[in-house]
């Protein structure tokens, strides 16, 4: 009787789905709209947090071994990707490269540098030129100042050392060695901040999974309406199986709606010029535990809210006014690690925010189930308590 | 087969019983009518009978079982609400459809209950139509077939005829009078008057919760009865009829039967032979019966009791 029961709600829940179309596509179009847009409109401000590159297009004018070291100095250098420039380039046309090209920087090398480098009192600086793109701010500006400062100490380092080599013996190697660089977000893994798609596929994929609470809640309002939430009770059916069978279809689309945003991540972003959505190596099974969990957190704000409110419109502010508050402190909408302290504590009170994290530990540190086991059982706990609240409520209001 | 005595309810937070002390009886394969203005406790009185709500005070016993049988009473009994309580979405099938699954109902059952609610109601061409596309009278008589899809031994019909036109109307009224037939035991709310007289054969007026009137339908109508004289014909007359018999203020029932005003014999004769003169052919004459509507409107206004 009461798988019966389940198989008929759940049925009637699909049609009632299927036939309210304009919803459906919300439910996937909304945060897919999202994740593009604000993958594709942050990536260079994750960029500049996320280790990723600038180009610097290079002109070399004096093709020599301190030039060709300068260079070799940048391209060390992870922020930058080098691009040298063939045959003669003057400034006006190293300008309009950098346009054409959507390069961060040009770099041009007059003849003479090397000689400079060499001359007592002389000023190879005067021999460079940087070109900076209105796009770039002033902190990567001042980066790529820094390492071309360094590429001219190290040549006029190497300078002296070839005057003094016959007077003392000393290895002035080691100077461009890597130093010991750790990231609080990566521990010894992978080791970065999010990039943009990163921080974007799970932020709206987490808030598109809390927004069926709006179909949900409307349709239960419209039973209570009706009439037929009262007639449901006249039938000897279970209502935790009348539940249940409500919930299940809801569920189906949550889990839908996850894979649907995670190959947005995947292909769409990239084939619109975004960075794709890295997954080798992340544990599907921590994805699906948290796609779980923030299901069953959405479902339990839904069915609470629906208990609180006595209209469709009530259940629509109530709903989607939470959703954005609980994204607006959650991180959704601003990643954390760009928020000052006190919001970052604020954020902790937003289950979007426990299961943004939970899906950021999966694709930043590849965590298992286990490790991101505190978040999800967090959302789960939310929802547990949204159901029995929800209870609660439904049962004054029948009394 | 439904009993209740001294049946009291009260709602948490309010100050007066929405039901007091309430008496209630039908014999089984009857048709009762449950009169009473909105707020009377009709409402409650249908919930408890139907296990929905929970029994405070009072004796209540539904085919020898005690509300506590929840289980069985929601099996046995079938509630029609006033509004049109299915999804408007989904077809007059598929809500039929549902209401089977939640019931229970499946397999041969539910081919033979859908066979049995869609010639009862009538909903023969509209199976397949979306519920919101269907007109009011259609809608409403969806409403009672999703009523009859568990083959209910007791129907509860809240208004089952509210806001519709004169087809509908016959057909949920015809299909009440073949439930009946079939031995289904119906209890009925209304605020249509003449339904009611020409339906039930038991009536209960309940007001502010207490039990007003009670008794079978012809011994309140002569008990609260006046001046009005029901007349009913063997044969349809023709319109001139009418006309005869204007002095008297007729009110036609039905296509046979005319209540008339009589004020005293002198009043009386005069309609007999009026009608005589006329060549009607009587079937029989009852004096000093009530028009239901107006028996019920006093006993509202005096709070008289039966």
């Amino acid at each position: 009787m009461k798988r019966l029961v389940v198989a008929a709600c759940a049925r009637k829940e699909m049609l009632l789905l299927w036939r309210d179309p304009q919803t459906l596509l919300l439910l996937f179009l909304m945060p897919a709209v999202f994740i593009l847009v604000m993958s594709l409109a942050l990536q260079d401000r994750f960029e500049q947090g996320g280790g990723t590159v600038a180009t610097v297009l290079v002109v070399d004018a004096d093709d020599s071994d301190s030039a060709k070291a300068v260079i070799e100095s940048l391209r060390r250098n992870e922020g930058f990707e080098v691009a040298e420039l063939e045959g003669a380039v003057d400034d006006d046309a190293l300008q309009e490269r950098i346009r054409s090209r959507d390069a961060g920087f040009g770099l041009r090398i007059d003849a003479g540098f090397e000689e400079a480098v060499y001359a007592d009192g002389g000023e190879p600086a005067s021999h460079v030129h940087i070109r900076v793109a209105p796009k770039i701010d002033r902190q990567r500006e001042a980066l790529l100042v820094a390492a071309v400062r360094q590429g001219l100490g190290q040549a006029r380092m190497e300078a002296l050392s070839d005057r003094l080599a016959p007077l003392v013996e000393f290895d002035a190697g080691g100077i461009g060695a890597d130093l010991d660089v750790a990231y609080l977000y990566g521990g010894e893994r992978e080791g970065a901040a999010p990039s943009s798609v990163q921080q974007n596929v799970p932020a709206w994929l987490v808030f598109g999974i809390f927004f069926v609470v709006i179909p949900l809640s409307n349709t239960m309002i419209r039973e209570r309406q009706s009439g037929t939430e009262q007639r449901l009770r006249t039938t000897p059916a279970d209502a935790g199986a009348i539940l249940a069978g409500k919930l299940l279809p809801y569920f189906a689309l949550n889990q839908l709606q996850a894979v649907a945003m995670l190959l947005v991540g995947l292909w769409l972003v990239p084939a619109l010029g975004g960075a794709a959505l890295e997954i080798a190596g992340v544990p599907v099974a921590t994805l699906l535990l948290m796609a779980v969990a923030v299901s069953v957190a959405a479902l339990g704000y839904a069915l609470l809210v629906a208990a609180l409110s006595s209209t469709t419109e009530q259940a629509a502010m109530l709903g989607g006014g939470g959703n954005i508050i609980l994204a607006a402190i959650g991180g959704i909408m601003v990643p954390e690690f760009v928020m000052p302290p006190a919001l970052q504590a604020l954020t902790r009170l937003s289950p979007m925010a426990w299961g943004l994290d939970g899906f950021l530990l999966a694709f930043l540190e590849r965590a298992g189930p286990v490790e991101v086991l505190g978040y999800a059982g967090a959302l789960i706990a939310f929802g547990v308590a949204g159901v029995a609240l929800a209870g609660w409520r439904q049962g004054r209001r029948s009394e | 087969m439904i009993s209740v005595e001294g049946l009291t309810h009260r709602y948490p937070g309010m100050e007066r019983d929405a039901l007091h002390a309430v008496d209630f009886r039908v014999a089984r394969g009857s048709l009762a009518g449950l009169l009473g203005p909105n707020g009377a406790g009709k409402s409650t009185l249908l919930a408890i009978l139907n296990g929905v709500t929970s029994l405070q005070q009072g004796r209540v016993s539904v085919a020898g079982r005690t509300p506590a049988d929840r289980g069985w009473l929601k099996s046995a009994s079938s509630l029609v609400p006033q509004a049109c309580a299915f999804y408007g979405t989904l077809t007059a099938r598929e809500n039929l459809a549902f209401f089977a699954g939640v019931h229970g109902v499946r397999g041969d059952r539910w081919r033979d209950g859908l066979e049995y609610c869609v010639e009862v109601a009538g909903l023969g061409g509209v199976l397949d139509q979306r519920a919101a596309t269907l007109s009011g009278g259609l809608q409403r008589r969806l409403n009672l077939a999703i009523g009859l899809i568990n083959r209910p031994h007791i129907l509860y019909l809240d208004e089952p005829t509210v806001g519709v036109d004169a087809e509908s109307r016959r057909c949920i009224t015809g299909a009440i009078a073949t439930l009946r037939r079939d031995g289904t035991t119906i209890v009925y709310t209304s605020h249509y008057m003449e339904e009611v007289e020409a339906l039930c054969d038991h009536l209960t007026v309940i007001d502010q919760g207490r039990t007003v009137a009670a008794g079978a339908t012809d011994d309140l109508l002569e008990r609260f009865g006046g001046t009005s004289m029901l007349v009913t014909l063997r044969t349809i007359p023709t319109a001139a009829l009418d006309e005869v018999l204007q002095p008297w203020s007729p009110v036609w029932l039905d296509a046979r039967r005319v209540r008339l005003e009589a004020t005293d014999t002198v009043a009386a004769t005069a309609i007999m032979r009026a009608l005589d003169n006329q060549g009607v052919a009587i079937e029989r004459v009852r004096y000093g019966v009530e028009r239901l509507e107006d028996v019920y409107l006093r006993l509202l206004r005096h709070g008289e009791t039966a």
